[in-house]
């Protein structure tokens, strides 16, 4: 390859470098400004002489890049190169429901049972697994003494010295 | 700070108000923007609900039951592990050293 052609690739590849990230930027730009105010709280619903709104959880990241290079490998070859990706996630979940009626604004929550529950059961497997290992680190200190002591050493309940 | 530079925002803006029933009722969302080259992330909650009427202005507050919930629920599975760490960790100490200790 020609110096003049490697160099005007290595100029396609920086602009499109740039262009990349100005786009990436602004498509940032418009999916974060979709997280407002207005999107948090949807448009109010007229039941009867009330009126509900919705208030929502809103969530949204991502992240984008883009990248190019050049580089001479042991033969002399020289050889240019560019590339990108990205990724994102969003999130949306009902908090509350806002009431307001003739005798005033009151907030009713909406409560996931299901995220409870999981978060329950985490927190269940949690500790179980702590208290596996409290156990097993008292058995094996039990054993390395010889069961000699009149107690357990780590707070496990008092052992009859007869049977150590 | 402009939200659309790299930086850490944090927020709390009002909806569009609504007028009904004779109160005009403006809700509030606190809203986390974080931002760095190529990318960002943005929390939305809802804060509160104002409430105005006759002149009174008033604030009722948006509590979000389920993230309340899962916070306690996992700061309880924390202390869990931290407590059996610091346990195993006094348990392993040799006895003399674990003596001196306390």
């Amino acid at each position: 390859m020609s110096e003049s052609a490697e160099d005007k690739g290595i100029e396609t590849i920086d602009a499109g470098v740039i262009e990349g990230n100005k786009q990436a930027a602004e498509t940032i730009q418009r999916l974060l400004d979709v997280a407002q105010p207005h999107a948090v709280f949807k448009e109010p619903v007229k039941v009867g002489d009330q009126v509900v709104i919705t208030a929502n959880e809103l969530s949204v990241g991502l992240g984008i890049g883009f990248g190019g290079g050049s580089g001479t490998d042991e033969e002399g070859e020289s050889g240019h190169g560019g590339g990108g990706g990205g990724g994102g996630a969003s999130m949306g979940r009902p908090v509350a429901a806002v009431i307001i009626t003739p005798d005033g604004v009151r907030v009713e929550p909406v409560v996931d049972v299901t995220k409870i529950a999981i978060a329950f059961f985490t927190a269940l497997g949690a500790i179980f697994v702590a208290a596996r290992r409290i156990r097993r680190v008292a058995k094996d200190r039990r054993s390395a003494t010889g069961h000699s002591c009149g107690s357990s050493d780590i707070g496990g309940s008092p052992r009859n010295p007869a049977r150590g | 700070m402009n939200a659309n530079e790299p930086g850490v925002t944090w927020s709390i803006d009002n909806a569009p108000a609504i007028d009904v029933h004779g109160m005009t009722v403006v809700p509030r969302a606190r809203i986390l923007h974080v931002r760095w080259p190529g990318g960002g992330w943005v929390w939305n909650q809802p804060h509160s609900v104002q409430v105005t009427r006759a002149g009174v202005v008033s604030e009722t507050p948006i509590v979000d039951v389920t993230l309340v919930a899962i916070v306690a629920l996992r700061a309880v599975a924390v202390l869990a592990a931290a407590a059996a760490t610091l346990w195993m960790v006094r348990g392993l100490l040799p006895r003399g050293r674990r003596n001196s200790h306390e």
